[in-house]
């Protein structure tokens, strides 16, 4: 645990093949369910299940009918492993599926265009990050009703100061573009794609807390963010969902349910540990040359897989963590 | 002067009532212009729409129908020159299912004469028909203004099954194969027969993209020992605008070490006059070359989505023999950690 004014320990990872033998196609996401690793392959539109490495069971494939998938950049399964599918269907249309264990369809709905930001809670309702309709969250059950919707949007200059109000009219919808993970109880941990910045909810919808990220790691990619086509800003993961091209900050956000702490990919490619109470545990560097990480995935045992920009591959991640037991015979 | 009066008031009620249908009519116009432009983009057909019969037009004016009864993929690029790579790729796609029941159409702008760029210099097999003359008929399904690219499905009994905006090669491929044999097949596993070291480098051919060479068309067999960085067109758009970029960022320092030639290698799916402009764009100074036919060992040219999308870098000796083989980030990592003896190439 960081002791205020102590520079967050940060422990170096190595990089081994996560998936040798198998050829994967561009992993959106990654479940863990017993001994099945369920595998949301974007670019082959389908979800894989692999066991003792090798594929045993896959549901989905290309296409747009129900059951099919297009681009799926999301998914979440449910305890009896009905699968949660957010994938892409056409021009400014995105889609919700559930479908069985087999694949069947069971429900579904199209969702908010431009809708990004993807979880399922307990109760099997489907929350979307939507700031273009003026909350950061909406909730949906299966079939499309709206819930509830929660977050107000926060503003670029609370976050980067006054200096940037001028911003804060066409950057306001951009900024609130999140990826959303959900707690075992429920409670909803946002975190935001362009601002150093998380949020935590209740599944009421009240906000718990907020933790503004001030790692001096992050300073650099928060100043690229604001040099739009610069040398500096494309050094970093950048997206555009909105019409306006900019670095990533926090990339995405993982809740390790075993441990109960959270995990952020940041934008300077480090990994952060929380606690669900907001403190910094320690940060994960990844020992690589090239590239950028663009996603990353949580295995059971707490290993952590990332997958890097334009590379289909995945990598398990080794953290070169203390050893314990020299420490105490050391003393 | 009551008859003036009366004339007079007469006069002025005639004129009033052409005033009158001056305006009307000029209300009626601007009405018209105003639903006219909101409708101009009005897509009218969804999926599960029946189609009818849907015509095309060649540049002559010559109908081009679809064909009941087959699969109907209807491509629409903006510019063929940035989807060359797909426009060649189909072709391969409608040489192995054409007898399967697919027909291909593909819809793009052409040049004033209805020729395409002279660069282009492929004989597809199927029809390549001008944007111009089929405006009309691809606006009832998207705007297209705002469209890169548009591959529309249309079944045998031409009914619209499907539209994609945004597609690759690879989706086109399994597209094919869901409605055409049932069955998607993917690429598992590691494809046996890939490149390793020790191997002899397959024989290329290569197009040198040096501008007034005088040999214009080599092999590989006679360019050792090189350092290769080969680029397949998974994703040309990855290769062009990144790959690149990281290339020019390293080819000053790799040209420091002394030995061996440079040689960047681009798949034969690359447009050649738009490898040649990113080269001079980045003011690239390695001799490029693009394969003449297949890069044997490298690219696989029916699975799009074969191995190493962001470039591999082979190292061969002077008996032609690969002493390093890696990914491009691989190689990065490698090249600046001091592994790699290049001096081994020369013995």
């Amino acid at each position: 645990m960081q002791v205020p004014g102590e520079e967050i320990i940060t422990y170096p990872a190595d990089l081994s093949e996560a998936f040798p033998g198998l050829k994967l196609a561009e992993i959106a996401g990654l479940i863990q369910k017993g001994d099945s690793t369920f595998i949301l392959e974007s670019y082959n539109h389908r979800i894989l299940a692999i066991k003792d490495g090798k594929i045993v069971h896959q549901i989905g494939g290309i296409g747009q009918g129900k059951g099919e998938f297009y681009y799926p950049r999301d998914f979440a399964i449910d305890n009896k492993i009905n699968f949660y599918v957010f994938d892409f269907v056409g021009r400014g249309i995105n889609r919700v599926q559930c479908l069985d264990p087999g694949g069947k369809y069971l429900a579904g709905f199209n969702a908010e265009s431009r809708a990004w930001g993807f979880a399922v809670d307990s109760s099997y309702h489907v929350l979307l990050g939507t700031p273009t309709l003026k909350v950061v969250v909406t909730e949906y059950d299966t079939l499309g009703k709206r819930l509830a919707g929660f977050g107000k949007l926060v503003l670029p200059s609370e976050i980067y100061g006054d200096k940037y109000e001028s911003s804060d009219k066409y950057y306001t919808i951009p900024m609130n573009r999140v990826n959303i993970a959900v707690d075992k109880d429920d409670n909803v941990w946002l975190s935001f794609l362009f601002m150093p910045l998380v949020l935590k909810y209740d599944k009421k919808g009240n906000l718990l807390f907020k933790k503004v990220i001030d790692l001096p790691g992050l300073e650099p990619v928060k100043k690229a963010l604001w040099k739009p086509g610069s040398k500096e800003a494309k050094d970093y993961l950048s997206m555009n969902l909105d019409g306006i091209q900019m670095p990533v900050i926090i990339k995405d956000i993982i809740y390790n349910e075993s441990q109960s702490t959270f995990y952020l990919l940041l934008g300077n490619d480090t990994i952060l540990v929380m606690s669900p109470t907001g403190e910094y545990r320690y940060l994960i560097k990844p020992l690589f040359a090239g590239g950028t990480i663009e996603k990353f995935f949580l295995l059971g045992t707490g290993e952590i897989i990332v997958r890097f920009f334009y590379h289909p591959e995945c990598y398990r991640l080794k953290v070169r963590y203390p050893d314990k037991n020299k420490k105490l015979e050391e003393k | 002067m009551k008859v003036l009066e009366v004339v007079s008031k007469k006069i002025k009620s005639i004129k009033m009532i052409y005033c009158y249908i001056f305006y009307i009519f000029l209300i009626l116009i601007i009405s018209m212009t105003v639903i006219l432009s909101l409708s101009k983009n009005k897509i009218t057909y969804k999926n599960g729409d029946i189609i009818g019969q849907l015509v095309f037009k060649n540049f002559h004016g010559e109908k081009v129908s679809l064909i009941r009864g087959k699969y109907n993929f209807v491509i629409y690029l903006k510019s063929l020159e940035k989807g060359f790579s797909l426009a060649k790729y189909i072709d391969k796609l409608l040489q192995r299912f054409g007898s399967s029941g697919l027909n291909i159409v593909l819809i793009t702008p052409f040049d004033r004469d209805g020729t395409q760029n002279p660069d282009m210099n492929i004989d597809f097999k199927y029809p390549v028909l001008p944007v111009e003359e089929n405006r009309a008929a691809l606006k009832a399904f998207f705007d297209l203004d705002q469209t890169e690219q548009c591959l529309l499905i249309i079944n045998p009994g031409l009914v619209l099954d499907a539209v994609f905006y945004f597609f690759r090669e690879e989706d086109v491929r399994q597209l094919c194969e869901k409605y055409l044999l049932g069955d998607i097949a993917y690429q598992e596993q590691d494809s046996t027969g890939k490149l390793k070291v020790g191997d002899s480098f397959p024989v290329i051919d290569l197009e040198d993209l040096t501008p007034g060479t005088s040999m214009p068309v080599t092999q590989t067999s006679g360019l050792n020992p090189h350092l290769w960085f080969v680029f397949n067109s998974n994703c040309v758009t990855c290769v062009l605008h990144n790959q690149l970029v990281k290339f020019k960022e390293l080819e000053d320092e790799i040209g420091k070490t002394p030995v061996v030639p440079l040689g960047l290698m681009f798949s034969s799916y690359f447009f050649k006059s738009e490898v040649q402009e990113n080269i001079n764009y980045y003011s690239i100074k390695t001799r490029a070359f693009l394969a003449v036919g297949e890069l044997t060992g490298i690219e696989d040219s029916y699975f799009k989505a074969s191995a190493e999308s962001g470039g591999l870098v082979i190292l061969t000796s002077v008996s032609n023999q690969i002493l390093y083989l890696a990914p491009f980030l691989d190689f990065i990592g490698d090249f600046k950690g001091g592994k790699i003896d290049f001096k081994s190439a020369l013995r």
